[in-house]
């Protein structure tokens, strides 16, 4: 008697693994000529831009750190991420993850794709790391190319900070890097509701631009009279953030707030998209996204996220330190020295708002370099505080970027070398940025 | 059970809301068979295939695939494959691409990845992206997609849509010769002469539930009446002869068929009728040069059994 071995079939087979299904999400995702172009864009564009705009004599004052462009190596790669806050970072994830379960859908391949896989949640895991990977790439491409572009057009110097203080260039990178490393909490949660979007609206475009509708809302949020508390709590302030790492001393405490809120935000979109997705019928051809139940599914909760962040920040904020008027996290030199401790923080707002304009009257600092500490200056109502002296930018460059041509953005800053005793008996007033624009200079108050 | 099932259905039930997609299903396919699945819009035919792929599961009813019970989405055994609404490919890859992917996902080797392209006749447009196929082209990589898994059970929605005649009969051999090797293929389509061509049973649904399943020439038996063109030597006699037969009605002339055939005889008979009037035509010195069904025994069967749920259509085929 011959016995014959029969290999029966799995009783359902294993799904395949996230990893395979990761790549196989990876490999689409990188063979669209649309994500291709944003790769090359973003490792190149940024580099060319600044060494391009480093070398003119009209620099983009009116950006943050735009001014610094032919001083320092370190601005470029800043006024690239301020750029980027801006449109860049909302565009970019729109285009990956807002399109990345969309496409199944108008392709029609959703039904191969789980036969191959298998496994929707296993779906829903790769799909995601795979657009956060190729999120990742585009802003590590953002942030590299703006470096390698500003180190190789202008140099590898001292970078000056928002309050005037000078940063040596090994402190100048690590902040760079640290501040480019900020907005990725921030840009997952524009990612995340791009996943959401993509997830609840199907095939239709409008899950495809739902980050960049986001950012528009936000922005235009940030500049109405709302309260401070509801700002803090949008996805998009630590997009803004930021800035904090370049006053003096570094105001880390909004940044953390920032990223903690863009996380929630993160981890609630994904969550949704999740529930979203997992929750699909697919043997239904004619599906196409949740519809008009995507406000409540999806709009409703977000905003609900939106009212819990402003009552936990609320009460956060109105428990400070005894006899202090800042928020908690307020920088301790900040708290004991306030600038303005009467207004409200609209009014504040309002009132540093002006500031914005750097070719009129600016904050003066008066630098101290022996000392090397400044008091603070107030010019009419606005007030501004330093705590280092005035740069020194490179000599080669001093002469030329301080001279009257370059108009009355350009920082005063007398070259070193010509005029040492001049510096020392005048003191310098340097034109700065505010740290946080309009919308932030509450944190000062 | 008189022979291995590749899949064993039985009272399978799915309703989608208020809407009952299958009542109460059985289906039997036994393995190297070819096995047709047809019906008319909205007979649940696509739903079955989903749930033979696993992308749903029943509502109620048991279901066998490859003798291991489904009884949760997704949950096939190996070696299962296919495709339904079409094949799922990604334009902005080439067919190989497209094949290596899903190879990889799977976890085999591209070992087979040429062979599979080669069986569907798509080895010189390999390297090209997808997005410049033709449909024709698209269903056979999407057939070659499922070959890659060495199926034994292969579940196809309309497979021949869009192919050239070339094409057609390229793929009839590729099917033809899975089912000599071994596997067992599900087909839909609503092309009835590939249907008789290739398959050896057939399952016909309507309105959700099964109204045939069985063996393709059983269906003529069963059928009751069809439609046949009979042209005579002497027409006139022959019209005579047919209106004298018993249980044979002929059919007033249709503008149609006389624009093909003027001298053509049409009439609507059972089997033993229509043997009953060859018959009489032959005593009565009448020559018989054709006798063929209007339509294919498939069609007219499929028509018939489903004309209850699909009048208007069926006033419109006819």
């Amino acid at each position: 008697m011959t016995a014959v071995a029969v290999a029966l079939p799995r009783a359902g087979a294993r799904p395949a693994p996230v990893r395979r299904s990761y790549r196989f999400e990876l490999v689409k995702l990188l063979a669209q000529w649309r994500i291709r172009l944003l790769i090359l864009a973003c490792w190149v564009g940024p580099a060319l831009l600044v060494a391009v705009i480093s070398q003119q004599s009209s620099l983009p004052a009116d950006t943050v750190f735009g001014r610094w462009m032919s001083q320092t190596g370190w601005a470029g790669p800043l006024v690239v991420l301020s750029f980027s806050c801006s449109y860049v970072l909302p565009i970019v994830t729109s285009l990956v993850a807002g399109d990345v379960f969309a496409a199944e859908d108008r392709l029609g391949t959703w039904r191969h794709l789980l036969v191959a896989v298998r496994s929707p949640r296993r779906i829903f895991a790769a799909k995601t790391l795979a657009s956060l990977t190729v999120i990742l790439l585009l802003v590590a491409g953002l942030a590299a190319s703006g470096i390698v572009g500003g180190l190789a057009a202008v140099g590898n110097r001292p970078l000056v900070g928002l309050d005037g203080q000078l940063l040596a260039p090994a402190h100048a990178a690590g902040t760079v890097l640290l501040a480019w490393a900020s907005v990725l909490a921030p840009t997952l949660a524009f990612a995340a509701v791009g996943l959401l979007g993509s997830v609840a609206l199907g095939r239709s475009p409008m899950g495809l631009v739902v980050p960049a509708l986001l950012a528009i809302a936000l922005q235009l949020a940030q500049l109405l009279p709302l309260p401070v508390v509801v700002r803090v709590a949008l996805p998009s302030y630590a997009f803004i953030a930021w800035r904090g790492l370049f006053t003096g001393p570094p105001q880390i405490g909004p940044i953390v707030v920032g990223v903690i809120v863009s996380l929630a935000w993160a981890v609630a979109a994904t969550a949704l998209a999740y529930v979203l997705f997992m929750r699909r019928d697919f043997t239904d051809a004619a599906y196409d996204g949740v519809g008009r139940r995507v406000l409540v599914q999806a709009a409703l909760p977000l905003a609900a996220l939106l009212a819990v962040t402003v009552g936990v920040i609320a009460v956060a904020t109105r428990s400070p330190a005894p006899g202090s008027t800042n928020p908690s996290w307020t920088a301790p030199s900040r708290r004991r020295s306030p600038i303005c401790t009467s207004c409200r923080p609209e009014s504040c707002i309002v009132r540093t708002s002006r500031r914005r304009s750097y070719g009129a009257a600016p904050p003066a600092i008066r630098a101290d370099p022996s000392s090397q500490t400044t008091e603070p200056a107030t010019t009419g109502d606005v007030s501004c505080r330093g705590t280092s002296p005035a740069p020194q930018p490179p000599a080669r460059r001093s002469t030329s970027s301080m001279s009257p041509q370059t108009g009355g953005t350009r920082p005063m800053v007398t070259d070193p070398r010509k005029s040492t005793a001049s510096s020392r008996s005048t003191p310098q007033r340097v034109m700065h940025p505010t740290p946080f624009g309009s919308s932030t200079d509450w944190s000062i108050c | 059970m008189p022979e291995n099932l590749a899949v064993r259905a039985r009272g399978i039930s799915k309703s989608f809301d208020e809407v009952v997609a299958l009542d109460g299903v059985d289906l039997d396919i036994a393995e190297a068979q070819i096995h047709g699945l047809v019906g008319p819009n909205g007979a649940g035919k696509t739903t079955l295939l989903g749930l033979l792929l696993g992308l749903a599961v029943a509502d109620g009813g048991d279901l066998e695939i490859l003798g291991s019970p489904v009884r949760r989405t997704l949950s096939l055994p190996d070696r299962v494959a296919g495709f339904v609404d079409g094949p799922g490919l990604y334009p902005s890859l080439t067919a190989s691409q497209n094949l290596a992917a899903l190879a990889r996902l799977r976890g085999s080797g591209s070992d087979g990845i040429g062979d599979a392209l080669e069986q569907v006749g798509l080895t010189d447009v390999a390297h090209d992206r997808v997005r410049g196929f033709s449909l024709g082209m698209r269903q056979r990589l999407g057939l070659a997609a499922a070959l890659l898994t060495k199926p034994r059970l292969l579940v196809l929605d309309e497979p021949a849509n869009g192919l050239d005649p070339a094409g057609t009969r390229h793929v009839h051999r590729v099917l033809m010769g899975l089912a000599a090797d071994g596997t067992s293929v599900v087909l839909s389509s609503h092309r009835m002469d590939d249907l008789a061509a290739l398959c050896s049973e057939v399952t016909i649904l309507a309105t959700g539930r099964v109204v045939f399943s069985g063996p393709v020439g059983k269906l003529a038996a069963e059928t009751d009446e069809l439609d046949y063109r009979v042209r005579t030597s002497d027409p006139a006699a022959a019209r005579r002869v047919a209106s004298e037969t018993p249980q044979l009605r002929v059919l007033p002339d249709d503008e149609l068929l006389r624009r093909h055939d003027a001298e053509a005889l049409l009439v609507r008979a059972a089997v033993p009728a229509l043997d009953d009037l060859v018959a009489r035509l032959v005593r009565a010195n009448v020559a018989v040069r054709e006798l063929a069904p209007v339509v294919a025994p498939l069609e007219a069967a499929f028509l018939a059994l489903t004309a209850a749920t699909n009048a208007p259509s069926e006033d419109e085929d006819l």
